[in-house]
């Protein structure tokens, strides 16, 4: 008698997974948490993270958008103004520190800096500088807007059951003078570079679990009930700052974002981990999940990875290969949807820099 | 003579109705010609400008409308069609051979309570409050009319007037109360969208709004207990007077509203 005899099947690579075809791969995820319909969630980070909010609609999951477009506006309006793309206005978080600094807003512990961008006198917002197409027409504009969201992502906390939030990057900018982080480098959507005031840093497994383990002590402050459902983006960096080659760079970034998520879930009772990143990513797949580009998740892989997630929370896993019930499939409507939406990602922007450059 | 058209929605018949009352006073330029062209409800929706012709599109099977039979919609259309003949000889209209076209309606203040609510929040930037009104107009009969579908063709300089809002006399109204002021920010909000889509919309006469600023006031009310929708011919002189004053040469020698009797 020793540990491994017993085990289930999903435990040994053999059985779920070598002698498996991989769209028959399941079981990879084991929700702590009884999810059900019913159940508000917000979903918040990195691009991917639009998919997941989109999938719980489609499903007629309780999404909670607590900052919504006007009434009547069209959907693509919507989409336009960055309304309905997370549950309120923060455009996207790419990183844990990131995602810290707007819950130290929401809590009143910091003050949102003053810090303006100017363009041909339109003005944007260093902490979302996408978020307003064209700029705002006035700084007092972009302060209402900013407190708008800010009130916005502290109600998201208050309402929620399950904060959903995808960890997208480890490598982030920082203000060297006064310690507070953006979401873009300066310079690249919005705003002026300065090499003595804009700081690069890629951080650390240290210094991401800590941004999370406080941001969830910080939002359990606020709603004690609040439980986090954590995921990794699949999506490689666009371009990286570290000097590295994007592929060792992005293989670092989502391997610590991929700890810590493992670690948080591992040693915190309220946070549950969902492995899109391994769907997409895991070799067994063999990349068929990716655009031409190597990097965009295709509508496909995307299907593959919330049928994954609704099939798991509704207990449709069992071992290999037998049949059971399994949650509704997206429609054909759906998929088409979701090909066409594209997302809104203020990193993509940094593409535009590879051009000109050989290959 | 100044000839003036007057087209668009059911609105336009309370419009002619005081011209003709002016008109039996002596009150307007003797050489002053307007024509008029009503389409009741849905039928407004087959009015189509194309360059500078103005034509009634082919009547529908069914009709977007579920508050009246197939058989009224279509005497509408062909009452509208009929007037369209009649003023043309044909089936389409030379918007050219007018001094002065004005298109009343469309549904451009249907939404107006949406922005309003969207303004008096806060919450939306200017450029969002303008997207809205661009989404809103976009949606709207006028749009549908009005718009230009073959950019490089020859048109014909249009007018167009905001329909009244609803009467204050309808039952079981809300007690929204905006003011008038509320009104008139998003009045302006709508004409200025409208202008970057190319439009000219000529600014509400705000005499017909009671204080509360959230319907017609009882003074231009119709009479008729079924319909909060229309005005009399008193308001629809003040609509009138707007299109008027528009229109050059007349504006100058003072233009009248219809008194009350």
């Amino acid at each position: 008698m020793n540990p491994y005899e017993n085990l289930h099947e999903n435990s040994f690579w053999k059985l779920a997974v070598g002698a498996v075809a991989p769209e028959q791969i399941n079981g990879l995820w084991t929700p702590k948490f009884p999810m059900v319909q019913s159940d508000r969630f917000v979903t918040y980070g990195s691009c991917f993270a639009q998919h997941i909010g989109r999938a719980l609609k489609g499903r007629a999951f309780n999404w909670v958008n607590v900052e919504p477009a006007p009434q009547g506006m069209s959907d693509e309006s919507q989409k336009k103004f960055n309304y309905g793309v997370f549950s309120s206005r923060t455009a996207n978080i790419y990183t844990s520190t990131l995602l810290l600094q707007w819950t130290k807003w929401a809590c009143g512990i910091d003050e949102v800096p003053d810090e303006v961008w100017q363009d041909n006198g339109r003005f944007y917002d260093p902490f979302r500088p996408a978020i307003e197409p064209g700029g705002f027409a006035s700084i007092a504009e972009m302060r209402a807007s900013q407190r708008v969201a800010i009130t916005s992502f502290r109600k998201a906390i208050e309402t929620a059951d399950y904060f959903v939030f995808t960890m997208g990057l480890t490598e982030s900018w920082f203000n060297a003078e006064r310690g507070y982080e953006y979401p873009m480098c300066p310079g690249t959507v919005a705003g002026d570079f300065s090499p003595e005031i804009h700081t690069f840093v890629n951080q650390p497994f240290g210094q991401v679990l800590a941004a999370m383990t406080e941001t969830i002590a910080l939002m359990r402050g606020i709603n004690a009930k609040i439980r986090f459902l954590l995921t990794v983006s699949p999506v490689p960096l666009t371009a990286t700052k570290s000097g590295k080659h994007v592929l060792t760079a992005t293989t670092y970034s989502k391997s610590v974002l991929r700890a810590v998520a493992g670690q948080l879930s591992d040693q915190i009772d309220c946070v549950d981990y969902f492995p899109s990143y391994e769907i997409i990513v895991a070799p067994v797949f063999g990349g068929k999940f990716y655009e031409p580009n190597r990097r965009g998740v295709t509508a496909q892989g995307v299907s593959f990875v919330m049928d994954s997630f609704f099939k798991c929370l509704t207990g449709a896993v069992q071992p290999v290969p037998r049949q059971t019930e399994t949650a509704p499939e997206m429609t054909a409507a759906q998929r088409d949807q979701a090909t066409r939406d594209a997302l809104n990602c203020e990193e993509a922007v940094l593409e535009a820099y590879a051009q000109g450059r050989k290959r | 003579m100044t000839k003036v058209l007057v087209f668009g929605a059911s609105h336009v018949a309370q419009v002619s109705m005081a011209f003709y009352a002016l008109r039996a006073r002596n009150l307007l330029p003797p050489d002053l010609h307007l024509d008029f062209l009503s389409a009741p409800g849905p039928v407004i929706g087959r009015l189509k400008v194309a360059g500078p012709y103005l034509r009634l599109l082919e009547k529908l099977s069914k009709w977007p409308d579920p508050n009246f039979p197939t058989e009224t919609f279509n005497l509408w259309y062909d009452q509208t069609q009929a007037r369209l003949t009649a003023i043309s000889g044909t089936d389409t209209l030379d918007l050219r051979t007018y001094d002065a076209v004005f298109y009343l309606g469309g549904q451009l203040l249907s939404q107006w309570r949406l922005i309003d609510k969207a303004h008096a929040s806060g919450a939306y930037s200017t450029a969002c409050l303008d997207q809205l009104c661009l989404d809103f107009i976009s949606r709207s009969d006028f749009h549908r009319c009005l718009k230009q579908d073959d950019a490089g063709a020859e048109s014909c300089r249009i007018l167009s007037s905001f329909e009244p809002i609803h009467s204050e006399l309808l039952p079981d109204y809300e007690t929204f109360k905006p003011g008038l002021g509320r009104f008139a920010t998003t009045h302006d909000l709508l004409r200025a969208s409208a202008a970057r889509m190319g439009y000219e919309i000529l600014a509400f006469p705000m005499e017909l709004l009671n204080e509360a600023g959230n319907a017609i006031s009882v003074t231009y009310h119709n009479g008729k207990a079924d319909d909060y929708g229309h005005l009399n011919p008193q308001g629809g002189s003040h609509i009138l007077r707007t299109m008027l004053a528009a229109v050059p040469g007349l504006a100058a020698a003072g233009l009248p509203l219809l008194p009350f009797e």
